[in-house]
């Protein structure tokens, strides 16, 4: 290897400084940590709903409608006398669930495809571009409410709709990454000294858009998260009575004048957890940017 | 350039088949019988099967699309349930949308690109900390979440604005800003956090990458630095970004019409699919995605413009 | 405060089981005297759906009955206590000792607002247009007519083919409604511009938005209308309807959602009438669809449809006034029947017969033993994926649950639901019909074995009988025994299982008088006005 590799920064450095250098950019990173222990609080949560919620998600008590907090309920009870924190808690199952999946499917697709288009060109960037604009020509929600509508309301299936619905933007990100960066320099000089495109792919490319995919993650899974509350509110995610933050909004709406609570707890929820993901995210993004100084 | 557009415009219209045969396609994979909702409340088979008739229902799929793409080409949408042409109903509604759509573009760019180049030159400073906190916030709310609290304070605890509703421009200019000004804030909130971070990167790239060094050892002034050659091309980002986010844009007035209860696009989508009025929907679908195409179209040329490096390297090798 | 985003998907529930909400009792609103009542000004009124085609001959929906009465007036009416009187006609039909031959007399210089003459010739081309124009609505209404004579401008003669008692009553809806014949033969599309005899006239439609129509110089009875127009908006949440209304955008609030009529009637600025309705809301048990609709019925072996016995324990388990309290605040009818306490045949049909508005838990757990099913399983389908189905499938899933049923819910879109019930692929289907005001239209259909909207399946042959002969009965007390005993037959086998009647309420702004709420439940603002 006769190149000089000007992206040095990431690989010059041995693994072990590099992971202690990581973990000291993170721990001078106070909103990264926040992020990280909310959204692992959520994950928790999510897994440990049967043992830490109060009551069961579903139990109603037609006797206490409505209820204010009180000792027994914390945040009071909903429209059908079921305790809102225990289906807060079980609620983060659906949000987590969709966030992470929906999200790993849309890279899982997106990135292999974007890279090939962007670096190769030609004809298969061609295909792949018209395809993407296809798909991208169709508004995100309108993918998902009718892919949810095509293919009958579930978790499962807006967890595909919300995948598929942000692969498009995905692919076109990596591909438009993968073509700016066959430009640059180094990677010329890659090509100029005959090193193999699996090499270069993984040396060059890759890497160095690693920190843009992490940001589109970030970006993704509370817009996943956020996806599957909008599709659970217009009835097309998670049925009824399984709780869901937005199944919780859709039912709050009804109550909106004379319990606004109701609206206002599970919509804090959607906030936080997504709001925990985009400042982990964030963090990481700042620490594995070659440009970071400290 | 010239063979660049059209071949950029080929592209673009070979799209277009492409999705009006996917919305054609998509239409009927909808479950529930367009010929049972026409039926209301009378569900004898005979008379479904009279309704589907008469609606060319029962035609072949190639025979129904045929004859409507050839009437679309025209730019005859044809008549929906209501008997109201959809043509006439889609030009109707699109002006609300824009309106929606230019507003919320107004609010989210003014506030994402200013806060995104301050961020990136005050980089570290309390300016960026705040800004890109303000940001992380705008993405993890909720808009539709949004929108119902703020209607809940600002229409129905104050009553400074009206909870919902739309009243046309023509017809009452401050009446018609009154009821959007909740609405492209909601839409515009989440478009700004994007574009301030998208802008802020931008800058950070372009202002470490050589030629602005080059420009500030050059010693040109700072904000002619930023101004002329990192801000020039992280525009390019965020035009591509401004693009991408049009898809989320329409997405974001879908709803957000839904909840203001504005007769734009968005609502109309939503109406037609939930009353499986074929003609209706395909053309509404049809006309979304033409139009996402041609923005777009038009988003490849300016990208092509602001960096004439993508147009040449299509002929290059390397 | 509600945010419509549930609703896009709900209209439809509502349309079946709320809206056409037929022939019921309530008194008429009437606040006012004309005397109070100052011309000029647009009067809002705030639909919950939105009218299909503004053509009588093709117009399906309720909303646009009530859109046609201040544009449309027909040959009859309905007056406050539902009797049929007559409005574009001078006088009820004079009909022959054979009943095969109507003879209407019409009214003196009365003008579409056009300004065309409305006359004989007329009413002879817009009955002519129901009986055969492709797509017509109203045919099968007035299918009897065999010829329609006008040997003078103001007579119109009916030659029926065989006797029709309910044709008068037709008449006094949309068949009644005479279209203007210069707008017929002008070509276009008659929804996009209609023209009638009315006290207002159409002058545009935005899809989705609006309708507004406009005070007619043409109309025979100008100087009892008070309003300059009338903006029919279309606001199918039915939160933001509220909250229109108590911001004053809107006068007039078609329906109103139960969590807000209490707010509403707190509310002094608005008076809220209501409308029983003679419609019902009840669970279809799919027992023999197995083929689809009118296809051969044979028992779908579900535990449900196999076992009569686990069909009874699903009723007993059902608290309805429960049910009524928490899923609609208490504000609907609870009820074991499918005809409305508020019809006259409610009370000789039921005598006599068993209606438990509570639980009665135990009962249901012996029933559940005496079935011999172990854990009993029933999917129920809802008929929307709104939260007040959502309510509904989870009150009930709880109840079931108390008893040892096990209830998975499935909420389905309306229009999805009816193809799958249809189809005869459901175990129970949650769903409402808006009623009749004769028993035969809200009990034959669904239960004898060639009736149309037999999702069921249910098939028997002693009903069938009971039923055939209620029909063909002209003596009322006998259909009376014989519709109690077709009752007993579906208490016993519950091929439906009735919950509640719908209770309507509508928002007045007490700023306006003279808006009037009949049993029909349509909202009649022509001659309303605001108060000085």
């Amino acid at each position: 290897m006769s190149y000089v590799d000007t992206s040095a920064a990431v690989t010059i450095n041995p693994r072990a400084r590099r992971r202690r250098l990581l973990r000291r950019r993170f721990l001078r990173r106070p909103l990264a940590i926040i992020g990280l222990v909310v959204a692992l609080a959520f994950v928790l949560a999510a897994i440990l709903a049967p043992w830490i919620a109060p009551y069961s998600a579903g139990a109603t008590d037609f006797n206490a409608l409505l209820a204010h907090s009180s000792g027994k309920h914390l945040l009071g009870t909903d429209e059908l006398g079921r305790d809102v924190l225990s289906r807060i808690i079980w609620g983060a199952r659906a949000s987590i669930e969709a966030g992470v999946l929906a999200t790993m499917l849309a890279m899982a697709v997106a990135v292999p495809i974007g890279i090939v288009a962007g670096y190769y060109r030609g004809w298969a960037d061609a295909v792949i571009a018209r395809l993407t604009d296809v798909l991208l020509a169709f508004p995100f929600l309108i993918v998902a409410v009718g892919l949810a509508a095509i293919l009958g309301p579930s978790l499962t299936n807006a967890t595909i709709a919300l995948g598929i619905g942000a692969a498009p933007a995905l692919i076109r990100v990596a591909r438009g990454e993968a073509l700016a960066l066959r430009e640059e320099d180094y990677v010329r000089a890659a090509v100029a000294n005959g090193a193999s495109d699996a090499r270069i792919l993984a040396r060059h490319v890759l890497p160095n858009m690693l920190s843009t995919l992490i940001v589109q993650a970030t970006v993704a899974i509370p817009t996943a998260i956020i996806g599957e509350a909008v599709l659970s509110f217009l009835g097309l995610g998670v049925q009824p009575p399984t709780p869901s933050w937005g199944v919780m909004l859709s039912d709050a709406q009804s109550y909106l004048s004379q319990a606004p609570r109701l609206a206002v707890y599970p919509g804090i929820a959607i906030f936080l957890c997504s709001l925990s993901f985009n400042l982990l995210g964030d963090g990481l993004r700042d620490i594995l940017d070659p440009r970071t100084t400290r | 350039m010239g063979g660049f557009l059209l071949r950029k415009a080929g592209a673009a219209l070979i799209v277009v088949f492409v999705s009006s045969v996917v919305v054609f396609a998509g239409v009927r994979a909808l479950p529930g019988d367009p010929a049972i909702a026409l039926g209301g409340e009378n569900r004898d088979p005979a008379v479904v099967q009279a309704i589907r008739h008469a609606y060319g229902l029962d035609q072949p799929l190639p025979v129904q699309y045929v004859k409507w793409i050839g009437r679309a080409l025209r730019g005859d949408l044809g008549l929906d349930a209501r008997q109201l042409p959809v043509a006439h109903t889609i030009v109707s509604r699109i002006p609300i949308t824009l309106e929606l759509a230019i507003l919320a573009v107004l609010i989210g760019s003014l506030i994402g690109i200013l806060a995104g180049i301050v961020a990136a030159v005050r980089r570290g400073k309390m300016a960026d900390h705040a800004a890109t906190t303000s940001a992380l916030v705008g993405l993890s709310l909720p808009h539709f979440w949004l929108g119902l609290m703020m209607i809940v304070l600002f229409a129905v605890d104050l009553h400074w604005l009206p909870a919902s509703g739309y009243v046309s421009f023509h017809a009452h200019p401050l009446a018609n800003l009154e009821h959007m000004l909740m609405p492209a804030v909601v839409l515009g909130t989440g478009l700004s956090a994007v574009l301030m971070r998208q802008t802020r990167s931008a800058m950070l790239t372009s202002m470490s990458a050589d030629y602005v060094r080059t420009a500030r050892a050059k010693g040109l002034a700072e904000w002619s630095v930023v101004g002329k050659h990192a801000l020039r091309n992280s525009l390019i980002t965020v035009t591509t970004v401004i693009g991408l986010q049009l898809g989320a844009l329409i997405s974001g007035a879908v709803i957000t019409e839904q909840i203001f209860v504005i007769p734009g696009f968005g609502r109309l989508t939503l109406e037609a699919i939930n009353q499986r009025d074929y003609t209706l929907l395909q053309g509404v679908v049809l006309v979304a995605a033409t139009g996402y195409v041609v923005v777009n179209l038009l988003v490849d040329v300016v990208y092509s413009v602001l960096n004439p490096r993508i147009r040449v390297s299509g002929s290059t090798t390397t | 405060m509600k945010v419509s985003l549930g609703r896009f998907a709900t209209f439809s529930l509502v349309v079946l089981c709320v809206a056409a909400a037929g022939a019921a009792v309530a008194a008429a609103h009437t606040s006012r005297s004309a005397a109070d009542i100052r011309n000029g000004g647009t009067l809002t009124i705030g639909l919950a759906e939105e009218p299909d085609a503004l053509d009588p001959t093709l117009a399906r929906t309720f909303v646009g009955r009530i859109v046609f009465l201040s544009m449309c007036e027909k040959l009859y009416d309905l007056d406050s206590h539902l009797n049929i009187v007559p409005q574009l006609a001078t006088a009820l039909p004079q009909v022959s000792a054979d009943k095969l031959t109507y003879t209407i007399k019409l009214r003196k210089g009365v003008k579409f607002n056009d300004g065309t003459a409305f006359n004989a010739a007329a009413v002879k081309q817009t009955l002519e247009r129901d009986l055969t124009l492709k797509g017509s609505v109203r045919a099968s209404e007035i299918s009897p007519i065999k010829t329609v004579d006008a040997p003078n401008a103001t007579t119109v003669v009916l030659h029926l083919s065989s006797p029709y008692s309910p044709l008068t009553a037709q008449l006094a809806d949309r068949a009644g409604m005479i279209l203007s014949p210069k707008a017929l033969n002008s070509g276009g599309t008659f929804a996009q511009s209609p023209v009638c005899v009315g006290p207002f006239m159409f002058k545009d439609r935005v899809a989705g938005d609006h309708i507004t129509v406009v005070k007619s110089p043409y109309y025979y009875n100008k100087a009892k209308v008070h309003l300059a127009s009338i903006v029919y908006k279309i606001m199918t949440d039915p939160s933001s309807r509220t909250q229109a209304l108590r911001a004053g955008d809107i006068q007039v609030e078609d329906r109103i959602q139960s969590t807000d009529v209490p707010t509403l009637q707190k509310d002094k600025s608005v008076s809220v009438p209501k409308a029983v309705t003679i419609g019902y809301q009840g669970l279809t048990i799919n027992i023999g669809n197995k083929n689809g609709l009118l296809k051969p019925y044979s028992n779908v072996g579900t535990d449900i449809a196999k076992s009569q016995f686990i069909r009874s324990a699903f009723d007993a388990a059902l608290d309805r006034t429960t049910i009524n309290k928490v899923v609609f605040g208490g504000l609907n009818q609870p009820d074991c029947y499918p005809i409305a306490p508020v019809s006259p045949w409610y009370k000789p049909t039921t005598k006599g017969l068993a209606c438990n508005l509570h639980a009665n838990v135990d009962l249901a757990k012996k029933l559940v033993k005496a079935s011999g099913i172990s854990s009993p399983t029933v999917s129920l389908m809802l008929g929307g994926t709104d939260p007040v189905n959502a309510r509904l499938g989870q009150v009930i899933q709880s109840m079931e649950a108390a008893v040892g049923i096990k209830v998975s819910v499935s909420p389905t879109e309306f229009t999805t639901a009816l193809n799958r019930a249809d189809a005869g692929n459901f175990d129970a289907f949650a769903v409402g019909w808006s009623g009749r005001v004769d028993p035969d239209g809200n009990i034959y259909g669904f239960v004898a074995t060639k009736g149309t909207l037999n999702d069921s399946g249910y098939t028997d042959s002693k009903l069938d009988y009971i039923l055939n002969g209620a029909r063909k009965s002209i003596s009322t007390k006998s259909r009376d025994t014989l519709y109690r005993a077709a009752m007993q037959i579906i208490h016993r086998q519950r091929p439906l299982i009735y919950l509640y009647h719908p209770v309507n309420y509508y928002g007045v702004s007490k700023k306006v008088a003279g808006v009037q709420i009949y049993g029909d439940g349509l909202i009649r603002a022509a001659f309303a006005g605001y108060t000085k």
